[in-house]
């Protein structure tokens, strides 16, 4: 597994051999542990071990990038021949201006890499997934899910002195519970064991799966609709996916092209990304070795920022905000820590109370942008969709799908919940909002 | 990596209690490169090499991998595929049961008459220039893509139950697309198919006989005309979809619910279950009696062909669809015995790191007899749908809705004026059943696609299918708005 000291060491043997103006090199390490389960049982349990070697050279604004994973003499050889080969062939960049120089993070590194035994034991994942099958069996249903720990380590150096690594952690677990046609769902994301909340996850998704034992038809129409915190994310992907991509703003391919400063969503609604979010994975700098820093992309429904690279950073007149994605890059710089910030909502409990008549949505699932300009999506709820009526969950209903303008729905924001938490990559509340429109309903069991 | 070696751990893998434990080593190579309005804005080149060793322990599996090719690293992922088996026993299910042994030995080369990556790498920048060039027909088309892509693998592949087989594979891939933009509205259409276009396992010569520079200009102004084009129609009307769109219908709603994983569960709380229950096995009429769907590994050139899957067994041509009737299933060596039938030869995993999944070869709907104009002539009010904008469908495979990128209407046979933001929404069987009519072989072509996603940890599979234009009848059409 890689080292610090061993990156920095192959950074020292490669650069004397580069007769370019410019170089960049990123070398990533990885381990990944999953242990899946079905029918109340482990079905497939998997580790793998990877390394990476990338590097980036630039000579006269042409461009040549390489990569293998295998970092032995052998490996590099190969990479710096290659990315030599690409360099020459290729035309001059006339828009590359330079990688990016050192920047100082204003906030201290934070470490949150989980060095427990357990972190990635077999067998400390099959005792956890031994806890929901049981639980599952006591009521006659069976459980479904995954627990998944991964180790990770990143190093980026450049020619102009960038040299940065971090190890980090991150794991998920989820679980389903299913009887016949009826399901539940819930999950659990952090940086180290101690952050998954296990027990939640196995109560929540037995009880929407309980709940569920009888689904009825329901016509589909425009309705109220609360969302947990995982329904939640799905939507904010799919809103992000279709226009948080500053090239695609830039390019007059998004929902927000031109809407710098606009108000376009409810005023209960702010977005931003942040790393250094308390629930957030804590990626201190960017694929070319940037450090990272805050950007409030959504202020009270107004479009208010953007986030940069070094490239869009220099063409834009703006500060590099840290959000390049890997090399080479054609669809520009990227959020990729999402925080919807929460509100005085409470949870999606608080909710289903204050609610006389509305749709409760545990997840998403296959959402897909139709016309990403006008912010046009489809997707069908999943694990548990219930309709309330005055302040009750009066049944639970087959799935539905919708296909609306997410702008829209966002502008119907009712309530905001205060309850926060990791789903999977973003930051997500419960939502409650005044109108998604179905269009069908999936079919009886 | 040495062969020698490899026979050494899984003989070590038996002494250590393993009832069967395969060894799979990759070496693979890659190269894209992708042009935007003639500028080159993407240009990689990657190599990849590591293995992974599966046991069957106790019943139980446990798989590790690594991309360290050395004989201490091999003998620590053995210790960790087997303690992972055996952490895999602690919730145990049914024995796993593979059924008989399968025992191959073969080389196979690839099939590619011209290696990609022996042409100069200017010739095709210069090709894809070119391509975006001559895209530029006016100030709406904002921005032109064109784009290659190229991979070259060498698998090999050894069991405890003595099979050796290396397999050597070339894909190829190639599109381009225009994207014009208005107030407030942004088109798209693509050539051959989106999302990079079309892909096989043939050589630089399936590149030469797409042939972009002579489609270029059309695909532009049907971009163009898509922007002042008026809203697709809401109702219910009777379709044709064009073989590109046909190719992922197939794909989402008979692929993907043939796959025996997703009838045990093992898919259940991530890609989903299937409504194609063993009770419907031979029963239920998923289609009319026209429809004819096949699962054939053996397509030369397919992109979803090849000789062995990733448990070494034959790749081989099996009906899912006969007359309609649902007749079979994609499977792995325990899931046919646990349901007993044969293996086909359908796991297949996308890299050394990852385990081998049930997953789709080239699924085909057999071609009819029909010409297009006799699809088109039989309908009055209709749409004629073409290319991939946007898709999702349930989690059971029943409920779907499909964006293509463009419509035409059909208005007493004929193909009338162009409609943007199409859509059509179904549920599988009953859509399947309103077909009647599948154009014949001459409108035949075999789509490459090299995106299904399938798994966790996620694995991106190259399938393909085989489609001509279809026709179907009261289909709910104009749902996006």
């Amino acid at each position: 597994m890689i080292t610090h000291e061993n990156c920095q060491s192959i950074v020292k043997d490669i650069a004397s051999k580069l007769p370019v103006d410019q170089y960049e090199i990123m070398i990533s390490g990885q381990e990944e542990s999953l242990t899946r389960f079905a029918n109340s049982m482990i079905h497939q349990n998997v580790k793998s071990e990877s390394s990476r070697i990338q590097l980036r050279v630039i000579k006269n604004n042409q461009i040549g990038v390489s990569s293998c994973d295998n970092l032995t003499e052998d490996g590099i050889d190969f990479v710096i021949r290659n990315a030599m080969d690409l360099c020459f062939m290729s035309k001059p960049d006339t828009e590359f201006v330079s990688l990016p120089s050192p920047s100082v993070s204003q906030y201290p590194e934070p470490v949150f890499f989980d060095h427990s035994r357990d972190f990635d034991s077999p067998d400390y994942r099959a005792n956890t997934v031994s806890k929901v099958c049981q639980r599952a069996k006591n009521k006659s249903v069976n459980a479904f899910g995954k627990f998944e720990s991964n180790r990770n380590r990143l190093f980026i150096a450049n020619s102009l002195g960038i040299d940065q690594y971090q190890e980090t952690t991150n794991c998920n677990f989820s679980s389903q519970i299913m009887d016949g046609f009826s399901s539940g769902f819930a999950q659990t994301s952090g940086r180290k064991l101690t952050d998954l909340s296990i027990e939640r996850v196995i109560e929540e998704s037995l009880e929407t799966c309980l709940q569920s034992k009888t689904l009825d038809s329901l016509e589909p129409s425009e309705y109220e609709v609360i969302l947990k915190p995982e329904a939640t994310s799905g939507i904010l992907g799919m809103l992000s996916y279709m226009g948080f991509s500053t090239q695609a703003i830039q390019e007059g391919r998004s929902y927000l092209s031109n809407r710098l400063n606009d108000t376009v969503f409810s005023e209960l609604l702010s977005i931003q990304d942040n790393f250094r979010h308390k629930n957030q994975l804590m990626n201190v700098f960017d694929f070319e070795g940037s450090a990272k820093h805050p950007v409030q992309l959504i202020k009270n429904g107004k479009f208010s920022d953007f986030v940069t690279d070094s490239k869009w950073a220099m063409k834009l007149n703006k500060p590099n905000t840290g959000h390049a994605l890997p090399a080479p890059n054609a669809y520009g710089p990227f959020p990729l820590h999402l925080v919807m910030e929460g509100g005085i909502g409470g949870d999606w409990r608080g909710m289903v109370k204050n609610a006389e008549k509305a749709i409760l949505i545990t997840r998403f699932w296959y959402t897909n942008p139709l016309n990403p300009k006008k912010g046009v999506c489809t997707g069908l709820t999943r694990d548990g969709t219930f309709l309330v009526l005055n302040g009750k969950i009066a049944k639970a209903i087959r799935n539905f799908r919708f296909t609306d303008n997410l702008i829209s729905v966002f502008n119907s924001i009712l309530h905001v919940g205060s309850d926060t938490r990791l789903c999977g990559d973003d930051v997500s509340p419960s939502l409650h909002c005044q109108s998604l429109r179905f269009v069908s309903q999936a079919e009886p069991g | 990596m040495q062969e020698h070696l490899i026979a050494k751990f899984l003989d070590k893998a038996l002494l250590q209690g393993c009832q069967y434990a395969d060894i799979r080593y990759e070496e693979s190579e890659s190269e894209s490169l992708s042009v935007k309005n003639e500028k080159l804005e993407s240009l990689r080149h990657n190599q990849d090499r590591g293995f992974g060793i599966r046991v069957l322990r106790n019943g139980s599996w446990g798989f590790s991998s690594s991309s360290d090719i050395s004989e201490p690293v091999m003998e620590r992922v053995l210790r960790e595929a087997i303690a992972i088996a055996n952490a895999s026993h602690l919730v145990p299910g049914p024995i796993v049961e593979l059924g008989n042994p399968q025992q191959h030995i073969a080389t196979l080369p690839h099939q590619a008459i011209k290696d990609p990556f022996t042409i100069p790498l200017s010739e095709k920048i210069d090709l894809l220039t070119e391509t975006t060039n001559r895209m530029n027909i006016g100030s709406e088309i904002q921005y032109r893509n064109a784009s290659l892509r190229f991979r070259k693998f060498h698998k090999f592949f050894a069991s405890t139950e003595g099979s050796r087989i290396t397999q050597e594979r070339i894909e190829t891939g190639a599109g381009l697309s225009a994207i014009a933009i208005g107030n407030d509205d942004m088109q798209t259409r693509s050539y051959p198919n989106s999302f990079g276009g079309d892909f096989s396992t043939f050589g630089y010569e399936f590149v030469e006989e797409m042939d972009l520079l002579s489609h270029a200009n059309q695909y532009a102004q049907e971009a163009k005309l898509l922007l002042f084009a008026e809203q697709c129609p809401e109702g219910i009307k009777d379709i044709v979809i064009d073989g590109n769109q046909l190719a992922l219908q197939v794909h989402e709603s008979i692929g993907h619910p043939t796959e025996l994983d997703r009838i045990y569960g093992f898919e259940a709380a991530y890609a989903g279950t299937s409504f194609l229950t063993p009770d419907h096995l031979n029963q239920l009429q998923v289609g009319s009696p026209i429809v004819n769907i096949t699962a054939d590994a053996t397509v030369p050139g397919a992109l979803g062909s090849f000789a062995f899957d990733d448990e070494g067994v034959p790749g081989q041509e099996i009906y899912l669809v006969k007359n309609g009737l649902f007749v079979g299933y994609l499977n792995s060596r325990e899931t046919a015995a646990m349901i007993g039938m044969n293996p086909i030869g359908a796991m297949r995993a996308d890299r050394w790191s990852r385990i081998p999944l049930i997953r789709m070869s080239s699924i085909n709907l057999l071609p009819g007899d029909k010409t297009l104009d006799e699809l088109l002539s039989g309908i009055e009010d209709g749409l004629f749908f073409s290319g991939i904008k946007s898709w999702s469908i349930d989690d059971r495979r029943l409920n779907f809705q499909f964006g293509p990128e463009i419509a035409w209407e059909i208005k007493n046979g004929k193909l009338g004026n162009v409609v943007k933001n199409p859509s059509y929404i179904g549920v599988t069987p009953a859509f399947w059943n309103s077909c009647d009519g599948i154009a014949s072989k001459e409108f035949y072509h075999v789509w490459g696609v090299p995106n299904c996603g399938k798994g966790e940890p996620s694995q991106i599979m190259c399938v393909s299918h085989g489609t001509a234009p279809a026709r179907f009848r009261n289909v709910k059409v104009g749902v996006a708005r």
